[in-house]
């Protein structure tokens, strides 16, 4: 069990709805999400998470992959008392939430992702080789280091190579280089929970066609494309696009439901 | 989700206004909300020199930031008045398109099913647009010609309003031509109106909003200063009596079926009055780098539990009453002004195509309306009432030339 302590807002009282967890994506923090959660909340009890090492949550204390992640929220429920949840989870906190999906899939009734990652990017022949030497060169510096004492790999190789991510990542880097290169395409056809995809068509950090495999791979999946969108087509006026697809989405089969549990 | 053809939505916006800016705000936040499974999104914008542009660029705020290289990227059109011409005319083109366009006399058209508009001002909310639309057959989400060119004369609004009942303070219209040839005289007139005798005044231009060139006069002096602000921007200024103290009350009405109006709201000014940068530098707008969100980042109390739900009531039914009074289409906004020493409520002024389409207020009512929710409404009030104007007999024919 994980003590780590996690920061959360919860939304609205919409009685025995099944609440929505908002999860955000890397390096950011609940903010991105309030908006849409606050949209959503009128029909749903909402919880905006802060995942751990990011916004007023706690830093795990090692290097987290993305099971660990899931665990920890999984914990969160059970502290809440929440049996059963809708997931909602935008880039970073996508992967997290096809985490839940396979490890929980008894708690998890829908799942909604934004410009999920979770799938590793197709890359043309250059973008493969030119990782490919990346890698190699990153672990012929560290071997050079620890010969000759040198910082070759933290002083001239990282701030020229290391993505965006990397350099901010601080004391998460090692949690960034243990999630940013898992693929799940093994698990996503073992999802059974119902899926909405939502995607920018000009998505430049998690592209389209990321989202056009993932929605073909999850079972039960519809991809929901959002023209002149990017990576974030929650933020501002957009969160009620968003609402405006998502609540639909949650309703479907409520009706049934609500009947036979009046009944 | 929707399933058959898309409607082809064409946002018309910018235009040969002050407000351009605000216009252009108000149409990138739609364009994003307005769902992209019912609706092909084609953006129509006005520049300020009046030529009409469409393209993808036009998605991008740096677009018209950058207008002399993104123009390029655009496409020139027009609409012809023309009743079933189905969309917009494709101008310029290869010279083979033009000469073939020359011989043939048939040219490229961009389809177009309904016009949404976000104009703030004049020739786009002031019936300008709309009568051209009128001309074309199109449906449109706006007022008509005749309301929206009643909401943008204050005086004449605030004169048909009073007659049906709504009480307004009194005001009168100072026009540039007289005070340019007799600024005594126009002067006079002011201060003898009643109402009007006694200092402060507000001055504001008659046919402008968001609050553009608004001043407040506390003598004869700053009442000249403040006549000559508002005919910068104005041929003529209206002059109205400044409460000591009182609260703005705003109210967005809907034609849906039933026509609604949304929860009210108390709009926060910094002092005194609400100002350009009240209404729409807050909220980021002067950070650099931040992003303002129009009318939508104005500091606001929306729907405030301690207002007596009385004044919350008259505002309503007097904001209903007037949408009906003025034969308004689409959404719109009515702003009152509450007199705190006696508890009046005074209709202020119509803004037919309100900042922000006052989402903000929709998405806080009973029955909630997204924004996506708000612009199907518009959509659909918008082919209803064109379907109601082509169901009309107009051939009689030539029986008189007989």
């Amino acid at each position: 069990m994980s003590s780590t302590r996690i920061n959360s807002v919860i939304l609205g009282e919409c009685g025995n709805r099944t609440p929505i967890i908002l999860l955000h994506g890397w390096a950011r923090s609940l903010s991105d999400l309030l908006p849409l959660g606050e949209l959503l909340s009128a029909d749903y009890p909402v919880h905006v998470l802060d995942l751990p090492g990011f916004g007023d949550s706690g830093m795990p204390q090692e290097s987290w992959d993305t099971i660990q992640y899931a665990r920890r929220i999984l914990q969160y429920l059970d502290d809440n008392g929440l049996a059963k949840v809708n997931l909602l989870g935008h880039s970073f906190g996508g992967r997290v939430t096809l985490r839940l999906a396979r490890l929980a899939p008894e708690r998890i009734e829908k799942i909604i992702l934004i410009g999920s990652h979770g799938l590793s990017p197709k890359r043309s022949f250059y973008q493969a080789l030119r990782i490919w030497a990346i890698r190699r060169g990153a672990v012929i510096l560290k071997w050079i280091d620890a010969f000759f004492k040198t910082t070759l790999f933290k002083n001239w190789f990282t701030p020229r190579y290391g993505s965006q991510d990397y350099l901010a990542a601080g004391a998460l880097k090692g949690t960034l280089v243990k999630t940013v290169t898992e693929d799940q395409s093994a698990e996503l056809p073992k999802i059974t929970a119902p899926a909405l995809l939502i995607w920018g068509t000009e998505d430049l950090a998690a592209p389209l066609e990321m989202g056009r495999r993932m929605a073909h791979l999850i079972p039960r999946a519809r991809l929901l494309e959002l023209p002149h969108q990017g990576h974030d087509p929650f933020l501002d006026v957009n969160a009620h696009l968003c609402a405006y697809h998502i609540l639909p989405f949650l309703a479907e089969g409520q009706d049934v439901k609500e009947a036979v549990g009046n009944g | 989700m929707a399933a058959g053809k898309k409607r082809d939505i064409a946002v018309l916006y910018g235009g040969r206004s002050v407000e351009h800016e605000i216009s252009v705000i108000t149409a990138l936040q739609l364009m994003k909300a307005l769902d992209p499974v019912k609706y092909n999104v084609i953006p129509v914008y006005i520049a300020p020199s009046g030529r009409w542009y469409t393209g993808n660029s036009l998605f991008e705020k740096n677009c018209y930031r950058n207008w002399a290289s993104c123009q390029h990227t655009l496409t020139a059109v027009s609409l012809q008045p023309w009743p079933g011409i189905g969309g917009l005319k494709v101008e310029g083109g290869s010279l083979l398109k033009r000469f073939s366009t020359l011989l043939t006399g048939r040219f490229d058209t961009i389809p177009v099913d309904v016009f949404l508009l976000a104009f703030h001002g004049e020739y786009g909310e002031d019936g300008c647009i709309q009568g051209l639309l009128e001309m074309a057959e199109f449906p449109y989400t706006s007022c008509d010609v005749t309301s929206s060119a009643i909401a943008m004369n204050k005086y004449l609004c605030k004169s048909i309003l009073r007659d049906h009942g709504i009480k307004v303070l009194p005001s009168k219209v100072a026009r540039k031509f007289d005070a340019i040839h007799n600024l005594k005289s126009v002067t006079d007139s002011i201060l003898q109106t009643p109402g009007l005798e006694r200092f402060p005044l507000f001055i504001k231009p008659n046919h402008l909003g968001s609050s553009i060139g608004i001043a407040k006069a506390e003598d004869i002096e700053s009442l000249h200063a403040a006549l000559a602000k508002v005919f910068l921007y104005d041929t003529e200024a209206i002059v109205e009596p400044c409460l000591e103290s009182m609260f703005e009350i705003n109210v967005s009405v809907i034609s849906s079926d039933p026509t609604r109006a949304s929860v009210v709201e108390i709009p926060v000014a910094t002092s005194g009055a609400l100002s350009y940068e009240d209404k729409y530098m807050r909220g980021g707008g002067k950070k650099k780098g931040a992003r303002s969100q129009g009318m939508a980042s104005l500091v606001r109390e929306i729907d405030p539990a301690a207002l007596d739900s009385t004044i919350k009531e008259q505002v309503t039914s007097s904001a209903l009453k007037a949408f009906e009074v003025l034969g308004c289409c689409g959404v719109v906004r009515f702003d009152f002004m509450h007199d705190n020493t006696d508890g009046s409520i005074y209709f202020n002024e119509l803004n037919p195509q309100p900042g922000s389409l006052s989402f903000y207020l929709w998405v806080k009512s009973n029955p909630r309306f997204l924004y996506t929710e708000e612009l199907d409404v518009l959509i659909e009030s918008a082919l209803k009432r064109r379907s109601q104007l082509a169901s009309r007999e107009r051939e009689l024919g030539f029986m008189a030339l007989k």
